[in-house]
């Protein structure tokens, strides 16, 4: 596959186990991912410029939590398109109806689900038109 | 007392007081009439009978005169006196004197019992009783006063003297009368007349009987006198009668024969006779202790008192009948003025009456009465002037009539008037009574209700239905930060700014509006996200409840609002903990499970079966804490009410089935078989994860807990209008001294416990939580190694 082909996935994880297994994961699945631990520096990244397919945006985050993290993009007119789904630990429907509110694609609790399945989800997110 | 009786009573006082004046005065006069009368009749009685007494005892005095004068006495005296004469001479002389003298003398007068000579030492020297010769006749004229032989020797001729009346007894029963007289002799003296002897004669004469008929008027009866018969015959009681000086009666009583002579009569008349000298002429206690009236008549010289006595009685005699008839007269008066009085009084008095009977009948009302006018007197006049007032009083009554009737139609209005006001009247108190009653209830629930408004720990807020407030207690002042005067009559409105989150809530969808509106109650709770910003600026998260308060009309509705900031950082607080406790939990869990599957996956290498055996133990011990801690936060988030619901309507049978399919694996490793019955046009309105949840824990129980070749079975019901569910399997069953624990959480039954060892004993407790949370009630039926059937209910929703 080309580079230029492969999908650039944003994961923002604080838990750096987890977040390595999630990259590896979507490494494997061919996309190309980039883990921030915290949603400042994910913010920084997108300020300076980078943009990506798609966001995997965990909700507990020190610092700037992930709704908050949400909401400023969507603020930003030019980052407020970023496709973003909400892979959190906890599930929690008001949780879930703000993300939606705030153009979540998708909201999915990790503990529910096994790796694969979670990374068959995203997939499917991300293809989604 | 009438005037009848007034009149008669004057009268008879008068008449009495008149004829009683009268009666004694009458009394008094009669009575000196009568008292003088006789005293003066007695004096006269015993004047006369001194007459006759005079005359009698002149007789007597005749007599012994006469007999002095005897001249063969005198001779023979003469002689014997004589000193010179001898005693034997003496003695033949006497003896001679002494037959002569009883022979020749006495015999011519019975009446003279004795008749001595007497010397002049007044011893007797003849005598008619020879034997008295020698007797000393002058003792006895010193000793009685009697004989008064002194007087007589010094006599003159022709005197003779009578001594009073003695009684001697030796000579006499009866009483005596002695007279003397000298004897003179038959020669003549110088003077001419016969010479004076010194002798006397001495008669003794009885002579009471005469002398008491003499005083008593039979001697003079006899003599032809008159006066004593006539004083004895008109006094029945007079008494004449001849007294000495000690007393003694000398005549008898003619009335009273049983008296004699020698009885004593009164000292008191004797006294007055012979001490005082006077003669009594008055009324006196006479000897027998009688009252008489008595003149005496005092004969010193004879030493006799001379009595004419009338009883008093007799005397007053007249005055005794003079008293009866006074009396009779009088009471016989007085009995005819009463009379004369009363009938007086009645003829006069009768046209009174018969005003008083008029009067009467005007007082009864019958003002047509007149008094007839009957008499041309006072009392005529007075009926005159009566009739004329009934007339005026007749038609002042008339009129007065007339007016009285037409006041008193008047007056009946007015009363029906009255009484219908008065009717009014006691239903309008009776209402402010039942008001008043009310009131003091209200007032007694006013302060129970203040009470209770006062001490509630929440703020309390009421409004008018006008959404105007008029009641705000402690708590919502100080909630509020507002004193009672800045709230009361104003809106809430006015007061509090409501948010949801960071929205201000309209007007209308604030909740006191729309309980106003709608009359629903609604309640805010910490779920709902809602503050208040009051005047201060300051903003809290509230919990609300409005509910209606209305009695038949709407009356306005009651906030109950309490700060939940406490409650809210509380519950923030859980749920971070909650949240970061599970995002702490799972974490790690995750990456666990992830890096196990991984090494599972063979994504880093290939295992040997060892190695993927172990990696598979790891894998499904994080499954099962995964599972646990799942079910853990599923319960705690239940139960901090952080849990929603999301309705949707599903096809059941399809869900059910897919639940089924999930656990495929497992029910065809125990080679278990399945039923589901449920229809299938069955759909129903469900949270779909969590009926998921309970489904797929009761499945995954039965499925855990019975035997090879058992079976599941899950149905669906409509019992009573209720949706009911049931999972029934033929497993090891509950024991039943474990069946109340079996919700409990990480409660593991023993039967399970060594049939499945490694449960969490969340299960049930989750179904049942989820199955709560949704309204419905969950049972179940167990024997234990037999089976168990698990039921639950799932109410309508829209």
């Amino acid at each position: 596959m080309d580079a230029i082909d492969k999908k650039m996935i944003l994961v923002v994880e604080d838990d750096v186990a987890l977040g390595k297994a999630i990259l590896f994961k979507l490494d494997k699945k061919g996309y190309s991912a980039t883990l921030a631990t915290d949603a400042e520096s994910a913010l920084q990244l997108l300020k300076n410029g980078a943009r990506y397919d798609f966001i995997w945006l965990d909700i507990l985050l020190p610092g700037m939590s992930g709704l908050d993290f949400l909401k400023k993009i969507r603020e930003d007119s030019a980052l407020k398109d970023e496709r973003i789904a909400i892979v959190s630990a906890s599930g929690g429907y008001d949780k879930e109806v703000i993300a939606k509110q705030l153009g979540a694609v998708d909201y999915i609790v990790k503990s529910q689900f096994n790796l694969n399945d979670i990374i068959e989800r995203v997939a499917g997110d991300i293809n989604k038109p | 007392m009438n005037i009848r009786a007034k009149l008669a009573i004057v009268f008879s006082v008068v008449t009495v007081s008149v004829g009683v004046a009268v009666f004694f005065y009458l009394n008094a006069y009669l009575g000196s009439l009568l008292s003088d009368g006789m005293k003066s009749t007695l004096r006269v009685v015993a004047e006369i009978s001194e007459g006759s007494y005079f005359v009698f005892t002149e007789d007597v005095k005749t007599r012994t005169i006469d007999w002095s004068s005897d001249g063969y006495i005198r001779n023979t005296v003469e002689k014997m006196i004589d000193s010179g004469t001898p005693l034997k001479e003496k003695n033949r002389l006497t003896h001679e004197l002494n037959i002569y003298l009883k022979e020749k003398k006495i015999v011519h007068d019975p009446s003279v019992i004795i008749m001595d000579i007497l010397d002049r030492n007044g011893f007797v020297v003849a005598s008619s009783r020879a034997d008295r010769v020698g007797v000393d006749e002058g003792k006895e004229e010193r000793e009685l006063g009697a004989i008064r032989w002194s007087e007589a020797m010094k006599a003159k001729f022709g005197e003779a003297f009578i001594s009073s009346i003695v009684s001697e007894e030796d000579e006499s029963t009866e009483a005596m009368t002695h007279a003397t007289a000298r004897i003179f002799s038959t020669t003549l003296g110088k003077d001419g007349f016969p010479l004076p002897l010194d002798a006397i004669v001495l008669l003794h004469f009885v002579r009471s009987d005469q002398l008491s008929g003499m005083l008593n008027g039979s001697f003079q009866e006899e003599q032809g006198g008159l006066t004593g018969v006539a004083f004895g015959k008109t006094y029945t009681s007079g008494e004449i009668y001849l007294v000495d000086k000690n007393g003694f009666l000398l005549t008898s009583p003619s009335r009273d024969k049983k008296r004699h002579i020698n009885e004593k009569v009164s000292d008191y008349v004797i006294s007055s006779c012979f001490k005082d000298g006077g003669e009594i002429n008055e009324e006196y206690l006479n000897h027998d202790g009688i009252k008489v009236f008595g003149a005496s008549m005092c004969i010193k010289r004879d030493n006799i008192m001379l009595l004419a006595e009338v009883q008093s009685d007799e005397t007053f005699a007249p005055l005794a009948s003079m008293r009866r008839s006074a009396i009779l007269g009088i009471l016989f008066t007085v009995a005819v003025i009463v009379l004369c009085s009363i009938l007086f009084s009645s003829i006069t008095l009768r046209p009174l009456d018969s005003i008083i009977a008029t009067a009467r009948e005007v007082s009864e009302k019958k003002y047509s009465a007149r008094a007839p006018i009957k008499s041309k007197d006072e009392f005529g006049y007075l009926a005159i002037v009566f009739n004329d007032m009934l007339d005026k009083l007749e038609k002042a009554m008339v009129e007065a009539y007339d007016k009285a009737k037409d006041l008193s139609e008047k007056v009946l209005l007015i009363e029906n008037q009255n009484a219908s006001l008065e009717g009014g009247r006691k239903a309008m108190i009776n209402l402010l009574e039942d008001a008043r009653e009310l009131e003091v209830g209200l007032q007694n629930e006013r302060d129970t209700s203040s009470a209770i408004i006062a001490s509630i720990s929440e703020g309390l807020l009421v409004v008018d239905k006008n959404d105007k407030i008029i009641l705000m207690n402690p708590v919502a002042l100080k909630l509020l930060g507002v004193t009672r005067e800045e709230c009361l009559g104003k809106c809430p409105i006015d007061i509090i700014s409501i948010f949801k989150g960071d929205e201000l809530v309209a007007p209308e969808d604030r909740p006191v509006a729309r309980t106003l509106k709608d009359g629903e109650n609604v309640f805010i709770g910490r779920e709902d996200n809602f503050y208040f910003q009051i005047p201060s600026g300051r903003k809290f998260p509230v919990a609300i409840a409005t509910s209606l308060i209305k009695s038949g009309n709407l009356v306005g509705a009651v906030v109950i609002f309490s700060d939940i900031t406490e409650d809210k950082l509380l519950d923030e607080a859980k749920s971070s903990f909650i949240s970061t406790a599970s995002h702490q939990l799972r974490t790690p869990l995750t990456s666990i499970r992830w890096y196990a599957e991984m090494l599972l996956d063979e994504d880093v290498g290939a295992l040997n079966k060892e190695q993927k055996d172990f990696a598979q133990e790891v894998y499904n011990g994080a499954a099962r804490l995964n599972d646990t801690i799942n079910s853990l936060l599923y319960i705690s988030r239940i139960e901090s009410g952080k849990l929603q619901e999301e309705l949707v309507e599903i096809e059941l049978k399809p869900f059910v089935k897919s639940i089924f399919d999930e656990l495929a694996p497992l029910i065809s490793q125990k080679k278990l078989s399945t039923t589901i019955d449920i229809g299938d046009e069955v759909r129903i309105v469900v949270d779909k994860f969590m009926l998921h949840e309970v489904i797929s824990n009761l499945l995954s129980n039965s499925i855990r807990y019975t035997n090879e070749g058992n079976h599941i079975a899950l149905g669906y019901d409509i019992v009573e209008g209720e949706a009911v569910c049931s999972v029934a399997d033929n497993g090891i069953g509950i024991p039943d001294n474990q069946k109340d624990k079996i919700f409990g959480k990480f409660f593991r039954a023993e039967n399970a416990m060594s049939k499945v060892p490694d449960g969490s004993g969340l299960g049930l407790n989750l179904v049942k939580q989820f199955v709560e949370k949704w309204g419905g009630r969950i049972w179940f039926y167990s024997i234990e190694g037999k089976g168990s059937t698990f039921y639950f209910t799932i109410p309508p929703r829209s």
